[in-house]
Order: C-alpha cells, then sequence, then structure tokens
C-alpha cells in the first residue's frame, strides 16, 4: 500500500513537473499546427473577419498558380545550395581546426563568431557589402574585374542568398562536426597509420565511417534550418527581384500576414510542413544505408 | 588549454593550409570589421572607390543620431528586459520538465519525448499564421507578452528541455536516494539536490536562450504590429530609410554595431559554454 501511494505521488509530481512545458507545447506549438491543417480548407481573413469552408479549393489554386511553382522551385535550389555546401565546408573546417594548437583556438573563434550574431545583423551589414556601389564590387573593380549585381540579377541573388546564409552557419556545422570528431578512438586512427594508410585514406575509411551518424545529424539539421530563413529574405532582397528569391517560408509571410490571405497560407504552409516531414522521415529511411555504407 | 605547437617541423602543406584558413577566416569577419569602419562614417562616405577601411575623418555623430531619429534606447531596453524574462522563465520551465523527463516515472512519459520533437522539427515560419491569429485572440498583438510567453512555454524552451533532461540523466540517482533518506519530498530532491549540482548546465541554458532572445526577427516583426516602441533590435536595425525604405546605411551600421557588441562581448567570455552548449543541443536534441 506504501509502495503504490508513493509511486502514485512520483506521477503526480512528474505530471506537474513537465505540464508548464506540455501545456506550452499545446498552446503555442501543436495547437497552431493542427490550425494550419485545418483553416488551409478555409477562406480566412481576420481582418474582414471572413471564415468560410472552401474545402481543397486553396489546393487547388496553389497547384494552378505558376508563381507557387517557382517559389517551390527556389525553395529546392535554396537548399540543394545551402546544405551541402554547409555540410562540407563546416567538415571541413572541423578537420582542419581539430588540434589544440593557439592558433587553430583562434580560428575556431573567428569562425565560429558570425554564429551568435543575429542573422539580422549578419543580413543587414552584407546588404550593404553587396550594394552596386559597395565594397565588394570596389574590390572586384580593384582586381580589374567587372561590378556584378549581386541582388539585382536572378541568378546572383539566390546565390547572394545562398552564400550569406551559408557563411552564417559555417560554424554552426564546424562545432558539431568537432564534436563529432572527438568521439573518433585516437588508438584506431593510430593503428591504420601503422597499417600504412595515407592521412587521405585514414579520413576516408575510419573518420568518415566513424562520424557518420553524426554527419545524418547535421544535415538534418541543416535541411530544417534551410526552411528557417525568413530574416535573410526579407532583408535581403525582400524576395525579389521579382519573385527569383521569394522561398516557401517568405511567401507564407507574404500570403497571409501582408494579403491577409490567412486560409491560403495555411495551405502553403501545410504544404511547406508536409515537405520538412517527407524530408525527415525520407533522411531517416536512408540513415541505415547511408551509416553502414562505409563500415 | 594546452599549447601543443612544441612539435619540431612543421610541414610546408600545415603553413599553406594554415594561410588558406586565416584568410578565409578574415573573409569572414570582414563584414564585420567594414560594419564598424562605416558606422563611423558619412552617408555618403561609405561608397566612396577605393574603399577605405579606417574613416577619415572619424564621424561620432551616427551614435547620437540613431537615438534621435528612432526610440533606439527604449528598443534596446526591450531587447534587454524581453531576454531576461525569456532566461528566467526558459530556466524555471525547461529545469522542471527536463527533471520531469530524466527521473520520474509517470504515464504518458514515453509519448512526451516524440511529441516534443515535432517542436525542433517545426520552422516557426509554418505556424506563424496561426500564432499571430491565437495571440490577436488573447489580446496580445501589440503587447510584449506573446514575446515572453511564446518562448517561453512554446519551441524555444524545447530545446532547453532536452538540455536538461540530458544533464539530469547524468546524474546517478544514488545521489537523490541520499537526499530522499534526509526526508526531502520529490520537489525537495529537485531543488535542493538536483537543481545546485545542474548549476553549469543552467547557466549554458540561460546563454543560449538570452542569445536566442536577443535575435529573434520573425516573432516581433509580427507580433509588436509596427508600433516602434515595442520593437526589439534585430526588427529595429531595418528601421533606419527613407520614405521609400531605402536604408540610411550608416545609421544602420551604427545601430548593428550596438547590438551586436555586447553578444561578441559575452561570446569570448562564455565562449566554452556556448560553443559545447550548441553542439550539445544541436546533436543530442
Amino acid at each position: 500500500m506504501k509502495r503504490l501511494t508513493l509511486r502514485r505521488r512520483e506521477a503526480i509530481a512528474g505530471v506537474l513537473f513537465v505540464s508548464p512545458q506540455i501545456l506550452g507545447f499545446l498552446v503555442f506549438v501543436l495547437g497552431p499546427l493542427v490550425a494550419v491543417l485545418t483553416f488551409g480548407l478555409f477562406r480566412w481573413n481576420i481582418i474582414f473577419g471572413e471564415l468560410d469552408f472552401i474545402g481543397l479549393d486553396n489546393y487547388r489554386q496553389m497547384l494552378g498558380d505558376p508563381e507557387v511553382w517557382e517559389v517551390a522551385v527556389t525553395t529546392v535550389f535554396f537548399g540543394f545550395g545551402f546544405v551541402p555546401l554547409t555540410v562540407l565546408g563546416g567538415l571541413g573546417l572541423a578537420v582542419a581546426l581539430n588540434r589544440k594548437t593557439k592558433v587553430s583556438i583562434a580560428l575556431r573563434t573567428a569562425y565560429f563568431m558570425p554564429v551568435v550574431v543575429s542573422l539580422a545583423a549578419w543580413t543587414i551589414v552584407w546588404r550593404l557589402l553587396l550594394q552596386p556601389n559597395g565594397p565588394l564590387n570596389a574590390l572586384l573593380e580593384l582586381a580589374g574585374a567587372s561590378p556584378i549585381a549581386w541582388l539585382r540579377s536572378p541568378t546572383f541573388a539566390l546565390i547572394s542568398v545562398i552564400g550569406v546564409q551559408m557563411l552564417k552557419t559555417l560554424g554552426y556545422a564546424m562545432v558539431l562536426f568537432l564534436a563529432a570528431l572527438q568521439t573518433v578512438p585516437r588508438e584506431l586512427l593510430e593503428a591504420a597509420r601503422v597499417d600504412g594508410a595515407s592521412p587521405t585514406k585514414r579520413f576516408r575509411h575510419v573518420t568518415v565511417p566513424l562520424i557518420a551518424p553524426f554527419t545524418f545529424m547535421v544535415t538534418v539539421l541543416l535541411t530544417i534550418a534551410s526552411f528557417k530563413t525568413f530574416a535573410l529574405i526579407h532583408l535581403l532582397t525582400a524576395g525579389g527581384p521579382g519573385i527569383e528569391t521569394t522561398v516557401m517560408s517568405y511567401y507564407i509571410y507574404v500570403q497571409g500576414l501582408q494579403l491577409f490571405d490567412m486560409g491560403y497560407a495555411s495551405a502553403l504552409a501545410t504544404t511547406l510542413f508536409s515537405a520538412v516531414l517527407a524530408l525527415t522521415v525520407v533522411q531517416f529511411a536512408l540513415r541505415r544505408r547511408w551509416i553502414y555504407e562505409g563500415r | 588549454m594546452g599549447g601543443t605547437s612544441t612539435t619540431p617541423r612543421i610541414a610546408p602543406g600545415r603553413i599553406v593550409l594554415t594561410v588558406i584558413l586565416v584568410i578565409g577566416a578574415l573573409v569572414l569577419l570582414l563584414p564585420l570589421v567594414w560594419m564598424v569602419s562605416s558606422s563611423f562614417k558619412r552617408e555618403f562616405d561609405i561608397f566612396v572607390f577605393p574603399p577605405e577601411i579606417i574613416p577619415n575623418p572619424f564621424h561620432w555623430e551616427n551614435y547620437r543620431e540613431i537615438f534621435e531619429a528612432a526610440p533606439f534606447a527604449r528598443q534596446y531596453f526591450n531587447s534587454i528586459y524581453i531576454g531576461i524574462l525569456n532566461v528566467a522563465g526558459t530556466v524555471v520551465v525547461s529545469a522542471l520538465a527536463g527533471y520531469g523527463l530524466a527521473k520520474l516515472r509517470f504515464p504518458g512519459r514515453f509519448l512526451v519525448l516524440p511529441l516534443l520533437l515535432c517542436a525542433l522539427l517545426l520552422p516557426t515560419e509554418v505556424i506563424i499564421v496561426p500564432l499571430y491569429a491565437l495571440m490577436s485572440r488573447f489580446g496580445w498583438i501589440g503587447t510584449h507578452l506573446p514575446l515572453i510567453i511564446e518562448p517561453v512555454f512554446g519551441a524555444p524552451s524545447v530545446v532547453g528541455t532536452f538540455l536538461m533532461r540530458q544533464f539530469f540523466l547524468s546524474i546517478p540517482d544514488e545521489i537523490e536516494d541520499a537526499g530522499r533518506v534526509d526526508g526531502l519530498g520529490t520537489f525537495g530532491v529537485f531543488r535542493h539536490v538536483a537543481l545546485p549540482l545542474a548549476r553549469p548546465a543552467l547557466a549554458t541554458l540561460a546563454l543560449l536562450t538570452f542569445l536566442a532572445s536577443w535575435n529573434t526577427f520573425l516573432e516581433p516583426l509580427v507580433f509588436t504590429a509596427g508600433n516602434k516602441d515595442l520593437l526589439t533590435l534585430p526588427v529595429a536595425l531595418d528601421q533606419y530609410t527613407d520614405v521609400d525604405g531605402t536604408p540610411f546605411y550608416a545609421l544602420q551600421m551604427a545601430a548593428t554595431t550596438l547590438s551586436i557588441l555586447p553578444v561578441l562581448g559575452v561570446f569570448l567570455l562564455a565562449q566554452r559554454q556556448i560553443i559545447e552548449g550548441i553542439a550539445r543541443s544541436g546533436l543530442k536534441g
């Protein structure tokens, strides 16, 4: 009897301990998520106070709108540019700086610094650097090259937003990979060295397979991060020129909170969320093959 | 910190690599140097050709004008006090939830973790429209409440909960049992045994929470509904424009410099904790 009450007491305590977090999660995460899934089926505008059930009309409108397709393609391009570059760059930096010399430690600090700066501040500084008559073009001119319309040419605008985001995130990936590299047993690398394996071979056949689970996590984290680029797009290009750099997360904001077509924005958000979810599931499904491959 | 650079000879490849890495770091930090430099220039001096790194002469006016052209002091204060409240709230919510998930058995406990994981996968952009509707239903649009309540209880604190859970899992149960023998109840053990041990983890959590709050952009932009007095720094940086929205770069660089400096200062002081915290919450979250 006594034991039972003790256990019950612990259960009550446990529920009380987690309840603030759970309640907050229900109200501020799960509730809004369910709302997004639901209101995608409505014409919804809280300014005019309208809320009509319209079934799949929002989705029909979406699929029929070439603009949406363009935005989707831009979102994919952004992800495919940003994620692999940052993963490889971060891994490269981590391997190069994985030593305890003063120079390496100082360099790590330098590469990590942009991570703690707000994306808004980082973007505002880069917006200045990338102006037509800004310092970057001035350097190009000094080097004898012709200036580039970084933010106004469709191609370079996309390259610019990817680049600015990548430079900011490189240090984050580096830190995650540095943590991963600490898990590789020294003896294993030493044994491979004694067996005559070159540094490249040791990296390829010992380090890479051993840190594969971490590489996987970094890829997942950066994939999710690639959808969280609102401040970058809003401040650097406002989605332009035209809609060339409008990614889905920015398009949702424009439709829902600038044009107040909130039902339509919810349908777009549902689509984006489905894509994030599908991508994460696929990555987890591929995980086994990917991680065992090198062993 | 061991300087183990006492190897007799350094391979030439290493030197080349180091040079490349140093150049890379300079490229990465040059924008921040340019920011500071431009903040001391007049608007039309920023774009002179060839570009000048050292402002000549130094102009301090921008740092006065940002406070005159906008309620920048007020906005700065907003960022500070919202950050502090975020830290205070998140530390409580995450420590409690993290401890509950790590140490206490209650029905449904195995459901909670995967559910919370959702919050980490979900970009805020996806739910920003219903969040706006919710806050407006609460009557909180045009107040600071969404910027305090939502991060403390919603998705941002979930990261903290995972961090704290990870830490509490590493405390051996025996230590807590000792507290129980001394007659402490569950909350007593948490408060007087586990929490004091968790001080380093709590410090890391506080740092990361303050940084996250200081740097948030989308939520303040949406929830303050354009009221300049309510803005926090990241959104406020973009307010220095002419009527067409063309930036006054010199002012923006001055404001941005002031918004970044404390963050860089804290980072340089507490580098190890911040980096380890990010690595841990990133990888094991």
